[in-house]
This record gives C-alpha cells, structure tokens and sequence, in this order.
C-alpha cells in the first residue's frame, strides 16, 4: 500500500481544514501584540 | 478530543498575544502530529503512549517552546507552549482511553461514547477559547462577523464529527491511527 493510500484524508482535513481558517481569521482580525 | 483542543489554542491566543496562532494550534496537536508520524512507521500503539502519554505532550511543548524562544520569544510565552502542548494528554484523558503515562494502565473517561455529551463539553472549551481570543481583538473588530467566524467554524466542526460519528459510527482511536491506515 502506497503512502497516500495509506492516508485517512477526512481525519486529516477535519484538523487541517480548521487549522488553516483559524489562522487566517487570526491574521485578518489584527489580534493585538 | 477534536474542537476542544483548538479551544485551548484560541484561549491561550488571548493571553500568550506576541505568539502566532499557527504554533499554538502547532503545540496543541502536537501529539496527534506525533501520533501519524509512529503510524507511519508501522508501529502498531494501541495504547497511544508514544504520542499522547504526558511525558511526550510536554516533551513537545519543550521543543516548540524551545525554537520559540531562539527566535527571541519570552520565557512567559514560552511556558504557555509547553502548558498547551501539555493540556492534549489532560483533554484526551475526558474523551477517550489512553496510557496517559509510560507504564501506567489505560485510563480516562471516554466521553466519545457518549458524543453528543462530548460535543456539548468541547463546545464549551471553545466558547470559553473563543471569548478571550475576542479580548486580544482591537474593540473595533469584536463587532465584525470575522470575529464571530472562530466560534461558527469550531461549532459547526463539531457538530459535523458528532453527527459523522455517530451516523457512520467510525471510531475515532481504533486502528494504527486516526490519520494512518
């Protein structure tokens, strides 16, 4: 079995997914230093 | 724990603000990282112990917290990294069963079998994560929709895996891993 076919996807984008539109709001919103 | 962990990131968010969120999020998944790193090598952890027990979540927080301050980051912050790597064994501990410690038997409360219960607790982690993400905002931008889009997201990601657990009834920490088959 290859690598990707070793990959749960739907695991993995359930975290990246948010992971990724956190830090962008994050980043838009201008939290304070 | 799923949502809950990204709570804990937004909250420390609030409090650690010199440090980007992306390694926050970085420390606290650090042991599901870790995790699909040994499934990747074909060791079978039932027990999670190589990923999730606390001396490797705070070995992790070591680390990060380590780089963070050679790139001229605070001890304080520093001390938040390790405290949010930390908090996964401490969270996994409420929703699941793991060896929480090298040598220890399986232990913990195992709310994924009770998920609505479970999504009800996490949601709350990220109610409470969110509102002092909210407190490092300027008080212009707490009244945007951007603001609010933290807490939609984490809920409706939530609800999403409750309903994907239990309508499919995948469970979440059987197998070499939840990322790795």
């Amino acid at each position: 079995m290859s690598l990707l076919e070793r990959i749960r996807w739907v695991p993995i984008l359930a975290f990246a997914v948010p992971a990724l539109l956190l830090v962008l709001v994050d980043w838009r919103a201008g939290r304070r230093q | 724990m799923y949502t809950g962990h990204f709570g804990v990131a937004l909250a420390s968010a609030g409090l650690a603000r010199r440090v980007p969120l992306a390694l926050l999020i970085l420390a606290t998944f650090a042991c599901d990282i870790i995790e699909g790193f040994v499934a990747l090598n074909n060791i079978n952890d039932r027990t999670r112990v190589m990923s999730h027990s606390l001396p490797v979540a705070f070995g992790a927080g070591v680390v990060l917290a380590s780089l963070w301050m050679l790139r001229g980051g605070r001890w304080l912050d520093g001390l938040v990294i390790v405290v949010v790597a930390s908090s996964h064994t401490a969270l996994d501990f409420v929703t699941g069963v793991k060896e929480w410690w090298p040598g220890e038997p399986l232990a913990g409360w195992n709310l994924y079998q009770r998920p609505w219960l479970d999504g009800a607790l996490e949601a709350g982690v990220c109610l409470v994560g969110w509102g002092l993400w909210m407190t490092a905002l300027p008080p212009a931008k707490r009244r945007t929709l951007l603001a609010w889009a933290p807490l939609v997201l984490l809920l409706v990601a939530q609800f999403a895996a409750v309903a994907y657990h239990e309508w499919f009834e995948v469970a979440s920490e059987s197998g070499l891993s939840k990322f790795i088959r």
